[in-house]
């Protein structure tokens, strides 16, 4: 079952040469929701016990116990889901794409494999291979279907990402090597984690895993491959690339580094929490300055990214609250779902503006609440989600990090945590901004050539909306299935 | 409070649930959130009767309707997650009403900033909860009193600063002055039910944490009486008449600041339903001014009541819930309760400037009785709910006789000057609200912009100029090896391709030229192995 | 002592064609010539199926000098595989030529040699094998007779002269000092040698070695013989004998275990990677290009080849990823071959001109800079785990920081491949190398899928 759910998208990409060109983007429509339908049921079945369902272990590379080793549990359930509903969402917002159709929703299928297989994979070298696959599709997205400075952002960004997932490989082996007997297999290492004993080489292993899983997330000071490469990128590949990769980075924080290295990770929980408290401020603050909406977006991921590594951190304070720390994990998970959704959202609506008038400068705008009201509603509410406005899914995602972080209780957490706080008022700040400059106001030079969104991009950016919205208000359904899993890696780290 | 009234509030059990799995939170409706309740629905009704007359399209009326339910939760809220919920979206609806009209630059940038200095506040109360969560492991509010210390005081202190921002109490309170912006009806209700009101109904809430710091009554106390007496000066130096009511708001609600901090809590909820009353009854004609340029004889009828109940005139409700304030006061310090009697006297002094307006020409408009019903039951209540302050209803005994004769006696006095005089000091230091907006943009917001700004400039040049250098870097070194390793080749090859395709000067070329370059180069590189080979040997 | 002839089928059915290749050629006319490329390639069939079989057969020692082990079935089979894929991309470019026939044995004869190199425990042997696996391939260099080809044959050749010749008096000196030629007797007569005679012996041993592997310092013919001789060749000298090469450097190492070899391997290995890696920046000449992409997957090659004898992955990783690599490099070359062009600017469009063609060269390029699920992934995963697991995490880095820079000039490759303009109209890519290179670009795939298979089997 699970097998199938990871490679429907690819085999429906092969299949996608012999489709006839009308029919493109309503075969990759139907593939995604076919997919999400999938993720879904999934979900229901394994309901909100703890635990993993759908596990397959299939030898592949015997010699080094490298398996084919895929499962789902409370962790990777939400992120699949969310990653079908954001695939999904883009395939409806491109319906209207002409340039090169069918390279474009093969490339996006396959990249849709890639994403559910990493959030899939329990062995390290198939997340491995699944993690650097991601960034070669990603590179096409953005070659081919970039804007201005698309080559050079595409290039940063591969060369970026790719130092930052062989950094990654290096530490993956470093694992496979500290084991005993040597494997690559997740839940192997998670059992009996390596290095026993030998604390130096697993300070070296986190340094590698974390600077791959860092760069990816990213991290200040490893982030500045990301605006560019938002900015050059087509919507639905910021989209993506914004909602679903960036969760790679701190989705193998969770799954990797905390359960395989618990000792290193208790001792450097303390350069967690500052890189996760400097990536909140620098990543709030630069993003004030943007004049560009994307690099802006983008820096407010630096931002949302940044709580998600504070609350890790603060998970493995020594002689912090196993209680608080466990709702800063389930908090950390959420915002992980919750920033794929808002912000696959933001880069869609600033794909629609520069759909109409081809420009992301913010000063060129203004007043667009006229000529698009609903254009100006949907941005209003994704950026009240994204600043953390109760009732959406940012502020129960963010709430919980801080309160968990604070409550912690030690001194370095209570600190970090109240200085991150400090994140939530220039995201207010930054995106009040936004609406003034864009939305509301007299009309700027470009206003009058934004015309109202049309039905796919509606149907596409509505469901993202309405999903964050369901989320803040009851969050039960995905708490519950977190919850499990949080209280399990609050485990592993302290033992 | 009185059995009767816990009677009927006490059928309503506390609705238990948890939002987050693990962390108890809830609504609940006890005696406080009752009055608040029945308050914010009364209040509710008269500015929406009001505000159907004006002509205001649905998304004014979803907006406000939102507004008022996000009050109710927060009344309600029995923990600090569904109070936040609450506060945050109120605030919210407080942006998106105060630029209700958002076509206008200016009135986009009121909300922005009223937006963004009572979230400014609300930070206390985000870092209130994880100490909550440190030191009581709990996020209920009847929990927060027995948290350990230090937490304890660091929740009070975030509790403390969210109330005083949200509240406008000092030195937030510029942003009531910028919430003018909005249509009246919203003011009407900003002022009275909602918004301004929650700070001070937290802190009634919340009195025995208060208490259990030590500390934190007194400062609240402080900051209550230093913003009823300054925002009131504030107040009286005004010229414009919903400036002048904005600032009063912060005044009037220092009462209630005051009377959490001095533990007189029946008096403040007393003060927050009666100023409920007048506050909305005077926006909404204030209102009906300005937006018609003039009003009928019903409308200065009771524009003149809720000024009056305003100045603390008896038999006017606010004479009594003030007093009954003051009482409790006076049972905790002399010097508060000196300064409040200063602050009381200043109210009837800008209350009589209020008056002031109905002495002015304007046209005469007729007002429908859509309109008129709802502002005579705001007056009624503004004249009236002084009962509240009777012995037996809210349960405290009240001030003593003479307590109540003289500021009743001082009340009358002051505003009878001021309308006689008809002209009051009006400093810049009070028109311009203590300045404060522009410290607070002098002091955090350019900063905040400056910082921005050299952050994004160290970001781009710095670094992400050292990941770019370090490409060039790279770049340079592989033009170094080309030059080195190429040149040669592409030298000879180029050279041979020109000069000629016989057999003797290809033979000829490499034994003269270059290929002993490569047998240097390989014989080097050779004889370095060989010394490696030895030392690691 | 084992002298069962039957033990190097694989060796004498290629030989056996070589002969009979020879002999008909100097019998059938011109054009009928075509028939020696059958009778070799069939020759390299049957080796194929004999070095299978052999390869399910316990480990033994043949002729006192041969050892048949997992290294020289992989060997073995690498090389005739990659000749095979070798002999279908010459097919079209000597057809008609008046020394066709000469031309495939040739390639048998090098292969041959190529074989001997990485099968052989003895020094003697290693230095026949050397010059066997050599003198053919100098001869193939200069085969087109042009300027650039006669310059590159004869670079070539004087390059291999000198480094041979430095082999020679090392196996000379080692011989004196190690009291024998066999491995085993090496390693005994290492321990009481003095150090720095082995050292000086060792490295000159290598010298010959590097010279066939195309690594630093014997690298300098890489460049110049890829672009100067005919493409077919170019493919083969830069792919088939190194397998042997780095078989036998292997062999070697793990069996003598001199001291300092991993420092001098290691060294050997950062320069030649970093050399190649940054001299293929900003090459126009996609032929020139790959040759320093050889350059620089040697010294890849070499990590695991520095670690012989410290972790049990180097093994597997020598041998996966000189099979990876042999599958990957013919891929690219008969891409080149295929379309005929030389310049980069002249693959614009390719994808949409013949899309199978350009997705091999996609999958070849992506496989070199080590993307999973390509063969040469594994072999990288193989060979960072090998310098890890030896202590040489400096070097997994250097490797690392330079797999990311080789992104660089192969992306350059890969980007105009999607361009929009396809200036390849004219191309009409040649059937047979393009059959080869969509062959090579599966197999890659299929390599890096199927490791687990693969790694078993070996």
């Amino acid at each position: 079952m699970l097998t199938l759910v990871i490679f429907l998208p690819l085999a429906a990409a092969l299949v996608l040469p012999g489709v006839p060109r009308r029919a493109v983007p309503w075969t990759w429509t139907g593939v995604s929701a076919t997919e999400l339908a999938l993720v879904v049921a999934m979900w229901a079945v394994h309901g909100t016990g703890g635990g993993t369902s759908f596990e397959t272990d299939v030898r592949w590379i015997p010699s080094v116990r490298a398996g084919y080793h895929v499962g789902v549990d409370g962790l990777s359930l939400p992120l699949l889901a969310m990653t079908a509903v954001l695939f999904t969402s883009c395939a409806v917002y491109s319906l209207r794409q002409t340039r090169r159709v069918r390279a474009y929703a093969m490339l996006f299928l396959f990249l849709e494999t890639v994403c559910v297989g990493l959030f899939a994979a329990l062995d390290l070298l198939l997340f491995f291979v699944f993690f650097d696959l991601s960034i070669v599709g990603m590179y096409f997205v953005i070659l081919l279907w970039g804007h201005e400075n698309r080559a050079r952002s595409a290039l940063m960004f591969f060369l970026y990402t790719f130092l930052g997932s062989l950094v990654l490989l290096l530490g993956f082996i470093g694992l496979y090597l500290g084991a005993d007997p040597h494997t690559f297999d997740m839940t192997e290492l998670t059992r009996t984690p390596p290095f026993a004993g030998s604390s130096g080489l697993a300070g070296l292993t986190l340094l590698a895993v974390g600077i791959g899983l860092g760069i990816k997330t990213p991290v200040v000071p490893f982030h500045t491959w990301l605006p560019p490469a938002h900015t050059d990128a087509p919507a639905a590949g910021s989209a993506i690339l914004a909602g679903v990769m960036l969760k790679m980075g701190t989705y193998g924080l969770v799954r990797i580094a905390m359960p395989m290295l618990p000792d290193a990770w208790r001792r450097y929980a303390l350069v967690m929490l500052v890189v996760g408290l400097v990536s909140v401020l620098y990543g709030a603050f630069v993003a004030l300055a943007q004049d560009n909406v994307k690099r802006l977006v983008a820096y407010t991921s630096v931002n949302h990214m940044g709580y998600i590594v504070l609350a890790l951190g603060a998970a493995g304070v020594p002689g912090g609250d196993a209680d608080a720390q466990r709702l800063a994990v389930t908090g950390a998970v959420t915002q992980m779902v919750s920033h794929g959704l808002v912000t696959g959202a933001l880069f869609l609506l600033c794909g629609v503006l520069h759909d109409r008038a081809a420009s992301y400068d913010i000063g060129r705008f203004g007043g667009i609440a006229r000529p698009a009201p609903v254009y100006a509603g949907l941005v209003a509410v994704a950026a009240f989600a994204s600043l953390g406005l109760p009732g959406l899914s940012g502020f129960i995602a963010e709430f919980q990090i801080l309160a968990g972080t604070i409550g912690s209780g030690t001194t370095a957490t209570a600190v970090t945590g109240a200085l991150a706080v400090t994140g939530i008022l220039v995201t207010a700040a930054l995106f009040l901004r936004l609406l003034h400059k864009v939305v509301l106001g007299p009309p700027g030079e470009l206003t009058s050539r934004v015309t109202d969104v049309r039905r796919p991009e509606l149907a596409a950016l509505v469901p993202l909306l309405v999903l964050s919205l369901l989320i803040g208000v009851v969050p039960r359904v995905l708490l519950d299935t977190i919850e499990p899993l949080s209280a399990m890696v609050i485990a592993l780290v302290g033992r | 409070m009185s059995a009767a009234l816990r009677g009927v509030w006490g059928v309503v059990p506390p609705q238990g649930m948890e939002v987050i799995p693990g962390w108890t939170s809830g609504l609940a409706v006890d005696e406080l959130s009752g009055i608040l309740l029945v308050t914010l629905v009364v209040v509710l009704v008269a500015v929406l009767a009001y505000a159907s007359g004006e002509g205001y399209g649905a998304r004014f009326f979803v907006l406000m309707l939102v507004f008022a339910a996000a009050m109710a939760v927060t009344v309600t809220a029995s923990d600090l997650l569904v109070l936040l919920m609450g506060w945050e979206v109120m605030g919210a609806m407080s942006y998106a009403l105060i630029g209700y009209v958002w076509s206008d630059a200016e009135r986009v940038r009121s909300a922005n900033v009223a937006f963004l200095t009572t979230r400014a506040a609300d930070m206390g109360l985000y870092m209130a909860a994880g100490f909550a969560i440190a030191g009581a492991h709990s996020l209920r509010l009847d929990d927060l009193p027995h948290a350990d210390e230090p937490w304890r005081s660091l929740v009070a202190a975030g509790v403390v600063v969210a109330a005083l921002g949200k509240s406008a109490q000092l030195p937030f309170s510029f942003w009531l002055s910028r919430a003018m912006a909005g249509p009246s009806p919203v003011s009407a209700l900003l002022h009275s039910a909602t918004m301004v009101v929650a700070g001070a109904y937290l802190l009634l809430r919340l009195r025995p944490l208060l208490d259990a710091t030590g500390w934190a009554a007194t400062a609240v106390s402080w900051a209550g009486a230093l913003t009823a007496l300054l925002l009131g000066a504030v107040a009286l130096a005004q010229r414009d008449l919903k400036q002048l009511l904005a600032a009063s708001t912060c005044a009037q609600i220092g009462f209630m600041v005051l009377a959490a901090g001095a533990g007189a809590v029946d008096g403040g909820t007393a003060q927050l339903v009666a100023h409920a009353a007048v506050k909305s009854l005077l926006f909404l004609c204030a209102g009906m001014w300005l937006a018609r340029r003039g009003s009928d004889r019903w409308v200065d009828v009771v524009f003149g009541v809720g000024a009056i109940a305003l100045a603390g005139v008896p038999p006017l409700s606010l004479w009594v819930t003030k007093d009954e304030v003051l009482a409790g006061v006076g049972e905790q310090s002399s010097a508060l309760l000196a300064v409040a009697f200063a602050a009381s006297v200043l109210s009837a002094a800008y209350a009589g400037k209020a008056l002031l307006w109905l002495f002015r020409a304007g046209e005469r408009v007729r007002v429908p009785w859509s309109q008129r019903v709802p502002l005579a039951g705001l007056a009624i209540a503004a004249a009236g709910l002084g009962v509240l302050g009777l012995p037996g209803i809210l349960g405290e005994p009240g001030p003593d006789a003479w307590e109540l004769v003289l500021s009743g006696v001082l009340a009358v006095v002051t505003v009878g000057a001021v309308l006689t005089v008809r002209r009051v000091p009006e400093p810049a230091w009070g028109l311009q609200w203590l300045w404060l907006e522009r410290v607070a943009v002098v002091g955090v917001v350019r900063p905040g912009f400056a910082v921005a700004r050299a952050l994004a400039r160290f970001d781009d040049q710095v670094v992400d100029g050292a990941v770019q250098g370090i490409a060039r870097g790279g770049l340079w070194t592989a033009g170094l090896t080309r030059r080195r390793v190429e040149f040669r080749v592409d030298g000879l090859v180029g050279a041979v391709g020109r000069a000629a395709r016989s057999l003797a000067a290809l033979a000829r070329r490499p034994q003269t030229g270059q290929l002993h370059l490569y047998y240097a180069q390989a014989a080097v590189v050779l004889a370095v192995l060989v010394v490696i080979a030895v030392l690691a040997g | 002592m084992n002298e069962n002839p039957a033990d190097l089928a694989p060796e004498l059915c290629v030989l056996i064609a070589a002969v009979l290749g020879l002999v008909n050629g100097l019998f059938l006319p011109r054009t009928q010539q075509w028939r020696v490329a059958v009778i070799c390639a069939a020759g390299l069939v049957a080796g194929l199926a004999a070095a299978g079989v052999a390869a399910t057969r316990a480990d033994l020692m043949a002729f006192d000098a041969f050892m048949i082990d997992p290294i020289t079935h992989v060997t073995r089979i690498a090389v005739l595989g990659s000749t095979l894929l070798a002999v279908v991309l010459a097919a079209r470019p000597v057809h008609g030529h008046p020394r066709e026939s000469e031309h495939y044995v040739l390639i048998l004869l090098s292969a041959l040699g190529t074989i001997a190199l990485g099968a052989t425990s003895d020094l003697l042997v290693l230095v026949a094998a050397y010059l066997l696996a050599s003198i053919p391939a100098y001869a193939l260099a200069g085969f087109g007779k042009d300027a650039p080809g006669t310059e590159a044959a004869l670079k070539y050749y004087l390059m291999g002269a000198l480094l041979g010749v430095l082999m020679l008096g090392g196996v000379t000196l080692l011989f004196g000092v190690g009291r024998g030629t066999g491995y085993p007797v090496l390693r005994a007569g290492f321990a009481d040698a003095p150090s720095a005679a082995v050292a000086v012996g060792v490295v000159a041993l290598l010298a010959g070695l590097l010279f066939k592997a195309g690594a630093v310092p014997g690298h300098f013919w890489v460049p110049d013989v890829t672009q100067g001789a005919p493409p077919a060749i170019a493919a083969y000298v830069t792919t088939v004998p190194k397998i042997g090469a780095f078989a036998a450097l292997y062999r070697f190492g793990a069996e003598t275990l001199p001291d300092g070899w991993p420092v001098v391997v290691a060294v050997v290995a950062a320069a030649t990677m970093t050399l190649g890696n940054l001299a293929a920046f900003g090459q126009d000449n996609v032929r020139r290009l790959l040759a320093y992409s050889t350059v620089s997957q040697a010294g890849y090659l070499l990590v695991p080849v520095a670690m012989a004898g410290r972790t049990d992955l180097a093994e597997p990783a020598v041998l996966y990823y000189v099979a990876a690599y042999a599958v990957t490099n013919l891929g690219a070359f008969a891409v080149v071959l295929a379309t005929g062009r030389d310049d980069l600017a002249g693959y614009t469009g390719l994808l949409r001109g013949s899309p199978l063609v350009g997705l091999s060269l996609v999958v070849c390029l992506l496989g070199f800079i080590g993307t999973p699920p390509t063969a040469v992934f594994v072999g990288k995963v193989l060979m960072f785990g090998a310098a890890l697991d030896g202590d040489y995490a400096w070097l997994a880095v250097v490797a690392a920081v330079n797999t990311v820079a080789s992104v660089f000039y192969y992306l350059r490759w890969i980007v105009p491949l999607f361009g929009r303009q396809p200036s390849c109209d004219t191309i009409h890519p040649s059937r047979s190398a393009a059959a080869v290179a969509v062959a090579a670009a599966v197999v890659s795939v299929a390599l890096g899928i199927g490791s687990g298979i693969a790694l078993a089997a070996s």
